[in-house]
């Protein structure tokens, strides 16, 4: 999740091609510390920030068996194991009969993984940011599009990439400091 | 059955009689007190007598142990030996006393719902005389005097009872007509009907009743007789005749049965033929028998009178009856033809010359003189027109309800009014009691001393299970006012009488056995000699009505509430008719071909005009009824205080013209148009069996052409999953379609000993009803009478598919092989009903049991649960009398004897087509009838293993109609 | 050339605009159905009152007929229930970008149908307030729920369906939801969706984790769908009544299902473009998708009546043969078992006609109707079942009373309520994703 440190500068851009546009120039300029805040997932965004895929996935399937084995359990150890009784004459470990219950557990736990490890990961929830401060980010989740990049403390460099960014189409620029 | 029958007082005996008798009245006060108190709250005035607190607790008395009771009930004026389950003094169940001639075990519907009547909530509690409470002193007050009233000889005095045949009631009778002999003595109940004494009067010359055995019967005919429902000895008749044809392999003799009559009955249903014809017609088809018979000896040698005069061209085309003749004649000596008792003289006539020409006196049939107490005063008529022409001044009416149950055209209630002093005693303040000065509560059986004789006269004491609950007199109690008796009790009274009868030395012994047996032996009624007087039988012959068409109504008993008296019962409202299955009501009953020409279905409504009295009654159809005749039955349409019974049904005494006339021509028939159809709640509405295997049967050639017809449905198909039984027992039921009457006392049985609810008509309309065991009836075509019916109860299946759908373990398997039912357990998912393919289990909707009054649930069972809304239910193959057994077994360091368990249903069963045992014992009853060839298992192909199996009936036609 | 997904593609501002519009403005229409709804709703609460109070006598049933109402309208709504999820997860694992428009509406009524799904099988209990001993839990008397039973399969899938379609609708709508918070006009309203939007900042990180955690769930709730309804089948299959003793009972549902499903999503979305004047975002390509789908799971219901009667007469058993082949067509239910041919079979025949897909009332009527006939399916499959089984001796048949058929009404009534509230207070098109939609169109018309 972002820092806002030592120093950032924010950018809205109109539109996303232009955005894409901003995070070429950037990368190829070795800033390589970038964040981007666009309305709907933009295309390619991992290959634009060379993002690895989280392991959410593994998470689940893991999960899915866990839920599985309760299912599982939770039919097997009372029928068949804490109270054995005689019902209409069915074997006491009917095993066809606790499918149902086992998937269904295991596809239970496997869901609240996969929506935990997403909250988790994305650090949610957080009601508050620091970026919410910035004027205008609010059309974020609308029809903005914002990068973050972070720079080594020197003037001389953020305002090489000011002066770029708007060159670039950035509509809004805000510089923040390190919020003591 | 080896239970013991106490009386409290042995052992007290030969300390002399006081010390004995207040032991056991001590006991009975004690159990009394404990619910009177408990449950109604100052209903009963305190006993005279001193009470124990039950610190000591009285001999005999085990709480949580029930104890059985030899007693008698009085019914039709014969009496029943009944064995009577007591908890902790309060009566809860009535079962069969396997020494008493009349129930060889059995108990049957009526006998059943007697004990729930005891407790009926709506029962008079009190003394009324005009429109004000009263008390028994100013009762006494009132007559009393009569016997000092110096010079007075009964002028104008009156009394009116049910026909009874009390040793007791008896001698006083005999006594008040010594004192009194101007005073007169009628007895009349609208079922007492007198035809066929009057016939065979006529026939011997002497009063004679006859006597019925059909042990060695090969053949029996019923000519419009109800041999195994509506006659005095019905549970013996069918007991006998079902043992002739256990039958253990096809080779085995078997008795034939041909049920001539109009209405299906309970005999129709299991007769070999079942000729439906109308009632009016039997005498001439009685006619008809007759001459073929007397031909067919003389054929044969034997002597016989010439009777072959012009005979009925209508029936006698018909080759049925030759048939039935020639095989009548074949199985002479050991044969018997039996008339009903609702039949004209001539009818009774007939039959017992066919009986004397068969040589069946003696062997099959005998007789005895009546066991009824009879006078010559004349009948309820005679009585109404004195009563009308003021010729009586005080009328004392013991029981029944002749305000009600009267024939309409007397109109002996009007009658009622011109009478000074009338006084009745009853169980209910009802029509009678209301149009009476004076009325005094009756007893209960169960709460009264008294005798009475079976019908073969044997006489037995009936004695009491707790004292009275409300303030009320025996019949005795009230006629020993007329003889200065005043302060007697019932207990002296009969006590007194008795010490007279028994030879004065072992007098005690004698009284203490008989009072243990509920039997009092060797009283049975001798055989008397009687000599035919031929003529009669000519001239009855001669002077025969002609056969007609038109459509006749037959006034019958109500097979639940009899004539009336049961009306309050809930149980026998609710019980469905053994042949239509309907509930809290009645109907007419009609054939479709009737109903057909008519233009009426079922639950429209019909009028009824005869001379100028009119009912409108909702019409039933239903199948094998007679052409042409229409069946009313007695005992509905109740308008006294009895509120249940109240306004149920329609009153046909209304319609009917007079005692001793229950077949009636000439009636007009007409459909009241309305734009909705009443309502008839029956428990069946589908009646064609259409091929499935359920309920089979196969003719005795049948079977013998192939013994093993039943394979199909007893074989198991292979099981995927064997589970071995654990337990040492494993329980099992076999029920014998081929003897199975469908009487329905076992249905009443488990109600009264499973506390199960009754729903009422919405509910049962609804398909809601709660009986554990039903009889499901199913017409067809094929062999037999035409109808068949089986006791459908929960199967108790070894692969229950009520069991694995359950999903909280409420219903499982036991060791011992029941299918057991959690109740406390149940959810009510109400899955289990929809996977059981018999459909026998019961859903509590509502809070069924909420309903019963505080003295109603003094019948529960405290054996088992009563269930509450929301639950389910079903059979438990009365799993606490299996337990009982265990309990029992266990400490005695024993297995559980064969018998030792008897279900509620097989208790009842007259027939004992009902088997209940452990099949681990290859030597248990029910093992060896799993072992027949005729065994099956409904629906067998669904692979449940059922472990209530069933024999399939087996019907022993004349070969002689099937080539014809 | 098919019509596309989007009629126009404006830009960001004035969609989101557009899609936020019911958020922020009040609309008399809206509280006139909502009255109504509401007043309906407040009849299912009386009828529930009524049927804890007096006991589940006070509905239609009896022995034969244990089951009726309740499960039919449980069966039928949780059929419903399925195409949401279908149309939002099985088509996004398939990439079919039509879905975008209506997905959310779908999931909304997914949820709302399990809901009222979930609220039967507790109803019709004899004791209700028992209804958790379905649930294992160690108690003192070791008495456990029995997993023969379908039942507490049913618990379990309900469980994990109602579940499971929460987190995904959830999940998908949190950056709308950002996007709520952000046009706020009122700044209560932003605090209130700012709390439901998690703080989503719409960071290329998160969108990718968000993007992952989607497909997974989609991925988890596809076979999800198939599973539910054939367990729901199973409460009948596991029986050996004729009619409900069926191995093609699961595919069966399921179709079933998803048919039913597909027609209450053409009923929703048709009177929903034409209120909100959203036909250049739900267009006539969506409403034609659509229809075809209905017209395959028609066929494939079609499909499983011929193999069932076939089976029935095939296997020569005469019960299976009674029921299916007399009872059904001849017996006391038959006009109810034409009505439902010809609403199931006959009807959406018309959908192959385009004109009829296209036309926005033709296709409503057509949904109705199959809506009513797989009402009228479930009817057949219970009641003219359990009403004549095996022994004929106990056959009777079955009626509602007024508390069968007020719940019927107000569980209705409380799916449009809550789907109003859902109008009023969620944002019903998922923004961003048509978003997304837009400028792809754009780029491809750009690229073309």
């Amino acid at each position: 999740m972002t820092r806002l440190s030592p120093r950032v500068i924010a950018a809205a851009f109109p539109s996303d091609t232009t955005l894409v546009h901003a995070v070429q120039w950037l990368r190829n300029n070795g800033y390589d510390q970038l964040e981007l805040y666009t309305p709907y997932p933009i295309p390619h965004a991992e290959e634009l920030l060379t993002l690895k895929r989280p392991r959410i996935p593994l998470v689940v399937l893991v999960a899915g068996l866990a839920g599985a084995a309760t299912g599982f359990l939770a039919q097997w150890y009372p029928n068949a194991w804490n109270y054995p009784i005689n019902v209409g004459g069915r074997p006491l470990l009917s095993l066809p009969a606790w499918v149902p219950i086992t998937f269904e557990l295991g596809v239970l736990f496997g869901a609240f993984a996969a929506v935990f490890a997403f909250l988790i990961g994305s650090g949610l929830p957080r009601l508050w940011h620091p970026l919410f401060e910035l004027e205008g980010f609010g059309h974020v989740s609308t029809d903005e599009y914002w990068l973050t990049v972070t720079t080594p403390d020197s003037d001389v460099d953020s305002a090489r990439i000011e002066h770029e960014l708007v060159a670039l189409g950035a509509s809004r620029i805000t510089a923040l400091q390190e919020s003591a | 059955m080896s239970r013991n029958l106490p009386v409290l007082d042995t052992g007290a005996a030969n300390e002399g009689l006081t010390a004995e008798e207040i032991t056991r009245r001590q006991f009975l006060q004690l159990a009394a007190t404990g619910l009177a108190v408990g449950a109604l709250a100052g209903c009963v005035e305190p006993p005279r007598e001193r009470i124990l607190p039950y610190t000591v607790q009285p001999i005999g008395v085990h709480p949580g142990k029930p104890r059985y009771y030899a007693t008698t009930m009085p019914l039709g004026g014969y009496g029943t030996g009944l064995l009577v389950e007591s908890h902790e003094g309060r009566p809860t169940k009535v079962e069969g006393n396997p020494q008493h001639p009349a129930s060889l075990g059995a108990a049957g519907v009526y006998e059943q719902a007697s004990v729930l009547q005891l407790y009926d909530p709506f029962r008079a509690k009190s003394l009324r005389y005009r429109n004000a409470p009263s008390t028994w002193n100013a009762f006494v007050r009132e007559f009393a005097p009569t016997p000092q009233r110096a010079g007075y000889r009964g002028a104008g005095l009156r009394f009116l009872l049910q026909p009874t045949a009390s040793p007791l009631t008896s001698a006083l009778l005999d006594r008040i007509r010594d004192r009194y002999p101007e005073a007169r003595i009628h007895s009349y109940a609208p079922l007492g009907s007198t035809t066929g004494t009057s016939g065979l009067l006529r026939l011997f010359g002497t009063r004679v009743q006859p006597q019925y055995d059909l042990r060695n019967a090969r053949v029996v005919v019923t000519l419009d007789a109800d041999l195994f429902g509506a006659m005095p000895f019905a549970m013996r008749y069918a007991r006998q005749f079902a043992d002739g044809r256990r039958l253990a392999n096809p080779q085995a003799p078997m008795n034939r049965l041909y049920a001539i009559e109009s209405a299906l009955s309970d005999t129709g249903s299991i007769a070999d033929h079942r000729i439906a014809v109308r009632s009016a017609d039997v005498a001439i088809i009685a006619a008809t028998l007759l001459r073929f018979i007397a031909a067919e000896s003389r054929t044969r040698g034997i002597t016989a009178p010439d009777l072959s005069a012009d005979q009925q061209a209508q029936h006698s085309a018909d080759e049925r009856w030759r048939m039935i003749a020639r095989d009548l004649v074949a199985n002479a000596r050991q044969s018997v033809v039996i008339p009903g008792e609702q039949q004209p003289a001539a009818v009774h006539v007939f039959a017992h010359a066919i009986n004397l020409l068969l040589g069946n006196i003696g062997r099959t049939v005998w007789y005895t003189e009546p066991v009824l107490y009879t006078t010559d005063a004349g009948g309820i008529d005679a009585l109404t027109r004195e009563m009308k022409a003021g010729e009586v001044d005080s009328l004392i009416i013991l029981g029944g309800n002749p305000a009600y149950d009267t024939p309409a055209g007397l109109n002996f209630r009007a009658a009622l009014r011109s009478v000074r002093l009338t006084a009745y005693t009853g169980l209910y303040e009802n029509e009678t009691a209301s149009a009476c000065h004076w009325f005094v509560p009756s007893l209960h059986y169960l709460e009264s001393w008294g005798d009475a004789r079976a019908y073969d006269g044997t006489a037995s004491l009936t004695q009491p299970l707790i004292s009275p609950l409300y303030d009320g007199r025996t019949a005795d109690q009230i006629l020993a006012l007329f003889l200065g008796q005043t302060d007697y009790s019932a207990w002296d009274l009969l006590r007194e009488s008795w010490r007279t009868r028994f030879t004065a030395a072992d007098s005690d012994l004698i009284w203490a056995d008989s009072l243990r047996r509920g039997v009092i032996v060797n009283t049975a009624a001798a055989p008397l000699p009687v000599t035919p007087d031929w003529s009669v039988v000519t001239q009855t012959l001669a002077n025969m009505p002609q056969a007609s068409d038109q459509i006749e109504l037959v006034f019958r008993q109500d097979p639940k509430v009899y004539d009336g008296s049961f009306a309050n019962s809930p149980w026998l409202q609710e019980l469905p008719d053994p042949v239509t299955k309907l509930t809290w009501d009645n109907a007419a009953l009609l054939s479709p071909r009737t109903a057909e020409s008519l233009h009426i279905e079922s639950g429209d409504l019909l009028q009824f005009r005869l001379q100028n009295r009119t009912i409108t009654i909702p019409a039933l159809i239903s199948p094998l009824h007679a052409d042409n005749s229409v069946a009313l039955s007695f005992g509905y349409g109740r308008r006294g205080t009895e509120a249940i019974a109240r306004d149920v049904g329609v009153d046909v005494y209304a319609l009917w013209p007079g005692a001793d006339q229950y077949v009636i021509s000439g009636a007009d028939v007409s459909r009241v148009e309305s734009k909705n159809a009443h309502r008839l709640a029956t428990t069946q509405d589908h009646w064609q069996i259409s091929g499935r295997p359920v309920a089979v049967q196969q003719t005795l050639n049948g079977w013998r052409a192939d013994p093993d017809f039943t394979r199909e449905e007893r074989e198991h198909a292979e099981a995927l999953y064997e589970l071995l039984p654990t337990a040492e027992e494993q329980w099992a039921m076999t029920i014998d379609l081929g003897i199975c009457t469908g009487c329905s006392a076992c249905v009443v049985a488990c109600q009264a000993e499973n506390n199960v609810p009754v729903v009422g008509k919405a509910e049962v309309l609804n398909s809601r009803e709660m009986h554990w065991l039903r009889i499901d009836r199913y017409y067809n075509a094929e062999a037999g009478s035409g109808t068949i019916t089986q006791p459908m109860l929960c199967q108790h299946c070894e692969k229950a598919p009520c069991e694995y759908v359950c999903p909280v373990n409420a219903t499982v398997h036991s060791d011992d092989g029941l299918n057991e039912m959690v109740y406390n357990r149940c959810v009510g998912t109400r899955f289990c009903s929809n996977n059981c393919p018999y459909k026998v289990r019961r859903f509590n909707w509502y809070n069924y049991t909420m309903g019963w009054s505080e003295t109603e649930q003094l019948q529960f069972n405290p054996d088992v649960t009563v269930r509450a809304r929301g639950v389910m239910e079903k059979c438990t193959y009365c799993v606490q009398r299996i337990r009982e057994a265990e309990i029992q077994a266990r400490l005695e360091n024993r297995r559980i004897r064969d018998g030792e368990v008897v279900t509620a249903c097989q208790q009842a069963c007259p027939t004992r087509a009902i088997v209940f045992g452990s099949i681990t014992d290859p030597e248990s009853q029910v093992s060896r009838t799993r072992e027949q060839s005729r065994l099956y298992s409904v629906l067998n192909e669904l692979g449940t293993r059922p472990r209530t199996r069933y024999l399939a009936r087996i019907s022993n036609p004349n070969p002689a109609f099937e080539s014809s | 050339m098919p019509s596309p997904e989007l009629l126009v593609t404006p830009g960001d501002e004035e969609l989101s605009d557009l899609l936020l519009a019911p958020l922020w403005s009040k609309s008399r229409i809206w509280l006139l159905l909502f009255a109504l709804t509401g007043a309906g709703t407040l009849l299912l609460l009386f009828a529930m009152t009524w049927t804890f109070s007096t006991g589940i006598g006070s509905w239609g049933n009896n022995i034969p007929n244990a089951w009726a109402f309740g499960i039919i309208n449980f069966v039928w709504w949780i059929g419903i229930g399925h195409a949401g999820t279908f149309i939002s997860a099985f088509l996004l694992l398939l990439q079919q970008p039509w879905r975008a428009s209506i997905n959310r509406v779908a999931e909304a009524m997914t949820l709302f149908a399990v809901l009222n799904a979930a609220l039967f099988p507790l109803l019709h209990l004899g004791r209700p307030w028992f209804a958790y001993w379905l649930i294992p839990y160690p108690a003192t008397m070791q008495v456990w729920p029995q997993f023969r039973s379908a039942l507490p399969w049913d618990f379990a899938a309900i469980l994990t369906y109602g579940t499971v379609s929460l987190l995904f609708w959830y999940v998908g709508l949190i950056p709308d939801l950002a996007t709520a918070r952000d046009r706020a006009p009122t700044r209560g309203k932003q605090i209130v969706y700012g709390i439901f939007a998690l703080g989503w900042r719409g960071s290329a990180r998160d969108w990718q984790r968000h993007g992952i955690a989607y497909g997974l769930l989609a991925g988890l709730a596809t076979p999800l769908v198939i599973s539910v309804h054939s367990i729901v089948s199973m409460d009948f299959a596991i029986t050996q009544l004729p009619g409900w003793h069926s191995t093609i009972f699961p595919p069966y549902f399921v179709a079933g299902a998803l048919y039913s499903g597909f027609a209450m999503v053409i009923m929703l979305t048709i009177p929903l473009r034409r209120v909100f004047r959203l036909e250049t975002i739900i267009t006539e390509r969506h409403l034609d998708s659509i229809g075809k789908l209905a017209l395959a799971m028609g066929w494939a219901v079609i499909y499983a009546y011929v193999i069932e009667a076939f089976i029935a007469w095939y296997s020569g058993n005469i019960y299976e043969r009674y029921a299916l082949l007399i009872g059904r067509p001849l017996g006391p239910y038959a006009l109810l078992y034409w009505i439902m041919l010809s609403c199931n079979c006959a009807a959406p025949q018309l959908l192959w006609l385009r004109r009829v897909r296209t036309s926005p009332l033709l296709l409503f009527g057509v949904a109705a109707l199959i809506q009513i006939g797989m009402w009228l399916e479930r009817f057949i499959i219970i009641v003219s079942s359990l009403s004549r089984d095996f022994l004929p001796s106990s056959w009777h048949s079955y009626r509602p009373t007024w508390v069968d058929l007020s719940l019927l009404a107000g569980t209705i009534s409380l799916f449009l309520l809550l789907f109003l509230l859902f109008l009023r207070f969620v944002p019903a098109i998922p923004i961003s994703e048509v978003k997304h939609l837009s400028h792809e169109t754009s780029r491809d018309e750009a690229f073309a």
